[in-house]
């Protein structure tokens, strides 16, 4: 697995930046290339829609990075892995002894009559966010399509650019996969305070100054951004014959199924401890430790990725939400705490003993610890009626589970 | 690096160390005028846990895997290069608490008297024992070397 020749990465997001930085800890000298579609690289996506934000702020690493890092960097399109070589747009070949894919995701389209017209976008680079933000000059109605963290954070994107904005969701409820009624109600009723929400329906219709819903009701809207969600992108894979499913297939140490080929991020689909299958988990943190571990087997470090779950964290026009697992799961046992008055809503899912899912609304102090919980599958049964008391914290985690962080050895 | 660690056996859940925290991270750096002027908007970057007859004191404990570091979208959470420990800018941070969903220590609290930030322990930076450690009365905190990251 030693590199001895020249890395190439595809990508510039999270994963790849992790994977540079997991390289470089290792081995200053190995040649990196990295070839990316990005003109702005060095943006974090889920900054875009931040309308108060200079260019500065929304920088992940320093402007230096790639130079610090001495990384050559190439702005075009990767069409096709063909020998040991990455073929980009222009034709040039770019030869690599070991080459990851870093690819993220792409946003989900849907067919609907109007869906390519001017009016329409969708929102995840900053190029998408720069040119909705020229677009709504002097503009009034904004429609978001979808109501789930792209949606959200779409709209309140939309509403910072001073327009009013409709959400339109096919499901009862935002977020719908990881909510349940009750978080999903408060939810809504703090989306509603922002913006106009219409659940169990859809766009049927795009027309330039409205949308025409399923339902026959028209809504005034100049601008449609279509935020259902991503897709790992799966394009150059597909055309180099590497084994993809719903992402693209890695083993434990990122592998491909073609040689010397590693995979990380959004692109992917490896394991969910949680059902034991190897799923996407389009999320930024899984995406950071899968670019870790490619890298670090790059290096000619063997590492294994242990796998991770669905998680996430958003802020709803102020309201804070954190989604743990199987945060929607009916099958387990449900410990609930909640205070209508103050909006606070706590859920854990517990099964066999152990945390598999959780919804935090309004307050989600320490959530972490439960992060860590449903990680590490300890075994709750002997406390589980406290832990949404105000005494919980990570005392309660047994002796033999906790971290070496902890306490230092000879103690 | 030098990290600080717990013995839950010595601990009597004083608050002592929360106070020199508290203090510590004021403006003032005096505790009269920090708990007169500045308390309440002031947060101690440390947690006393109490259950039964168990009590510890926690704060962030720079781990080597830093899941707050690799779940922070801004890149405010980060691992100091010479230091090895995790500081976290608040310049950068959105709060977006991705990083109080990942600490699986529940050690990363909300700062939301100015901008809504994330705040933790930072290890005093710049003196040579954390207030804390150097404010518990029983060596319940300790600040010792990590063991096998003498080189780092």
């Amino acid at each position: 697995m030693k590199s001895s020749g020249k890395i190439v990465i595809i990508g510039s997001s999270v994963a790849a930046i992790s994977a540079i930085e997991t390289i470089r800890e290792k081995n200053k000298n190995l040649p990196i290339t990295v070839i990316t579609k990005d003109r702005d690289l060095f943006y974090s996506r889920p900054l875009i829609s931040y309308t108060n934000f200079t260019d500065e702020q929304r920088y992940y690493r320093d402007k230096n990075f790639f130079r610090k890092n001495n990384v050559d960097l190439i702005f075009g399109e990767a069409t096709i892995v063909k020998n040991n070589s990455v073929v980009l747009e222009n034709k040039k070949n770019v030869k690599f002894s070991e080459l990851l894919i870093a690819v993220g995701g792409k946003p989900i389209t849907l067919d609907i009559k109007g869906i390519d017209g001017k009016n329409v976008f969708t929102l995840t680079t900053k190029d998408d966010a720069d040119n909705i933000k020229k677009f709504c000059k002097n503009k009034k109605h904004a429609v978001v399509i979808g109501c789930g963290m792209i949606g959200i954070k779409a709209a309140e994107f939309l509403k910072g650019l001073g327009l009013n904005v409709s959400i339109v969701e096919l499901m009862d409820k935002p977020f719908a996969s990881v909510l349940d009624e009750k978080s999903g109600k408060i939810i809504a009723d703090k989306i509603k305070k922002h913006a106009k929400l219409i659940l169990n329906n859809s766009v049927s219709d795009i027309k330039e100054n409205q949308c025409i819903l399923k339902n026959g009701e028209k809504i005034p809207s100049d601008i449609v951004i279509c935020a259902i969600g991503v897709v790992p992108n799966l394009d150059i894979a597909k055309k180099s014959q590497i084994k993809t499913n719903r992402g693209i297939v890695v083993d434990e140490f990122m592998r491909t199924s073609r040689k010397n080929v590693y995979a990380a991020g959004d692109c992917t689909e490896a394991l969910d401890i949680l059902s034991g299958k190897k799923i996407p988990i389009p999320i930024w943190p899984v995406a950071y430790r899968q670019g870790a571990v490619a890298g670090s087997n790059i290096a000619g470090i063997a590492k294994e990725y242990a796998g991770g779950f669905v998680r996430n964290s958003v802020d709803v026009f102020g309201l804070p939400l954190i989604t743990l697992g199987l945060s929607n799961d009916k099958s387990g046992e449900e410990i609930v705490f909640s205070d209508e008055k103050s909006k606070v809503y706590k859920k854990a899912i517990v099964k066999d003993g152990k945390i598999i899912g959780a919804i935090f609304v309004g307050d989600i102090a320490r959530a972490g610890i439960f992060t860590g919980m449903i990680k590490d599958g300890i075994d709750v049964s002997n406390f589980k009626n406290e832990i949404f008391s105000e005494n919980f914290g990570y005392i309660y985690v047994p002796k033999e589970f906790r971290s070496k962080e902890v306490t230092p050895i000879e103690i | 690096m030098k990290k600080i660690y717990f013995n839950e056996e010595y601990c009597m859940a004083c608050r002592l160390c929360e106070i020199a925290c508290l203090v510590a991270h004021s403006k003032s750096k005096k505790i009269i005028k920090a708990y007169k002027e500045e308390f309440p908007s002031l947060t101690p970057r440390l947690i006393i846990e109490q259950k039964g007859p168990l009590s510890f004191a926690i704060q962030c404990r720079h781990c080597k895997d830093a899941p707050c570091v690799e779940a922070c979208v801004t890149g405010a959470m980060k691992r100091g290069k010479k230091t090895g420990a995790v500081s976290h800018d608040r310049e950068k941070c959105v709060g977006c608490w991705m990083c109080i969903m990942s600490c699986p220590f529940g050690v990363i609290l909300m700062d939301t008297k100015e901008k809504k930030v994330a705040t933790k322990c930072d290890l005093c930076e710049d003196v040579r024992e954390p207030a804390c450690v150097d404010a518990c009365p029983n060596e319940a905190l300790v600040y010792k070397e990590v063991k096998g990251s003498e080189k780092k």
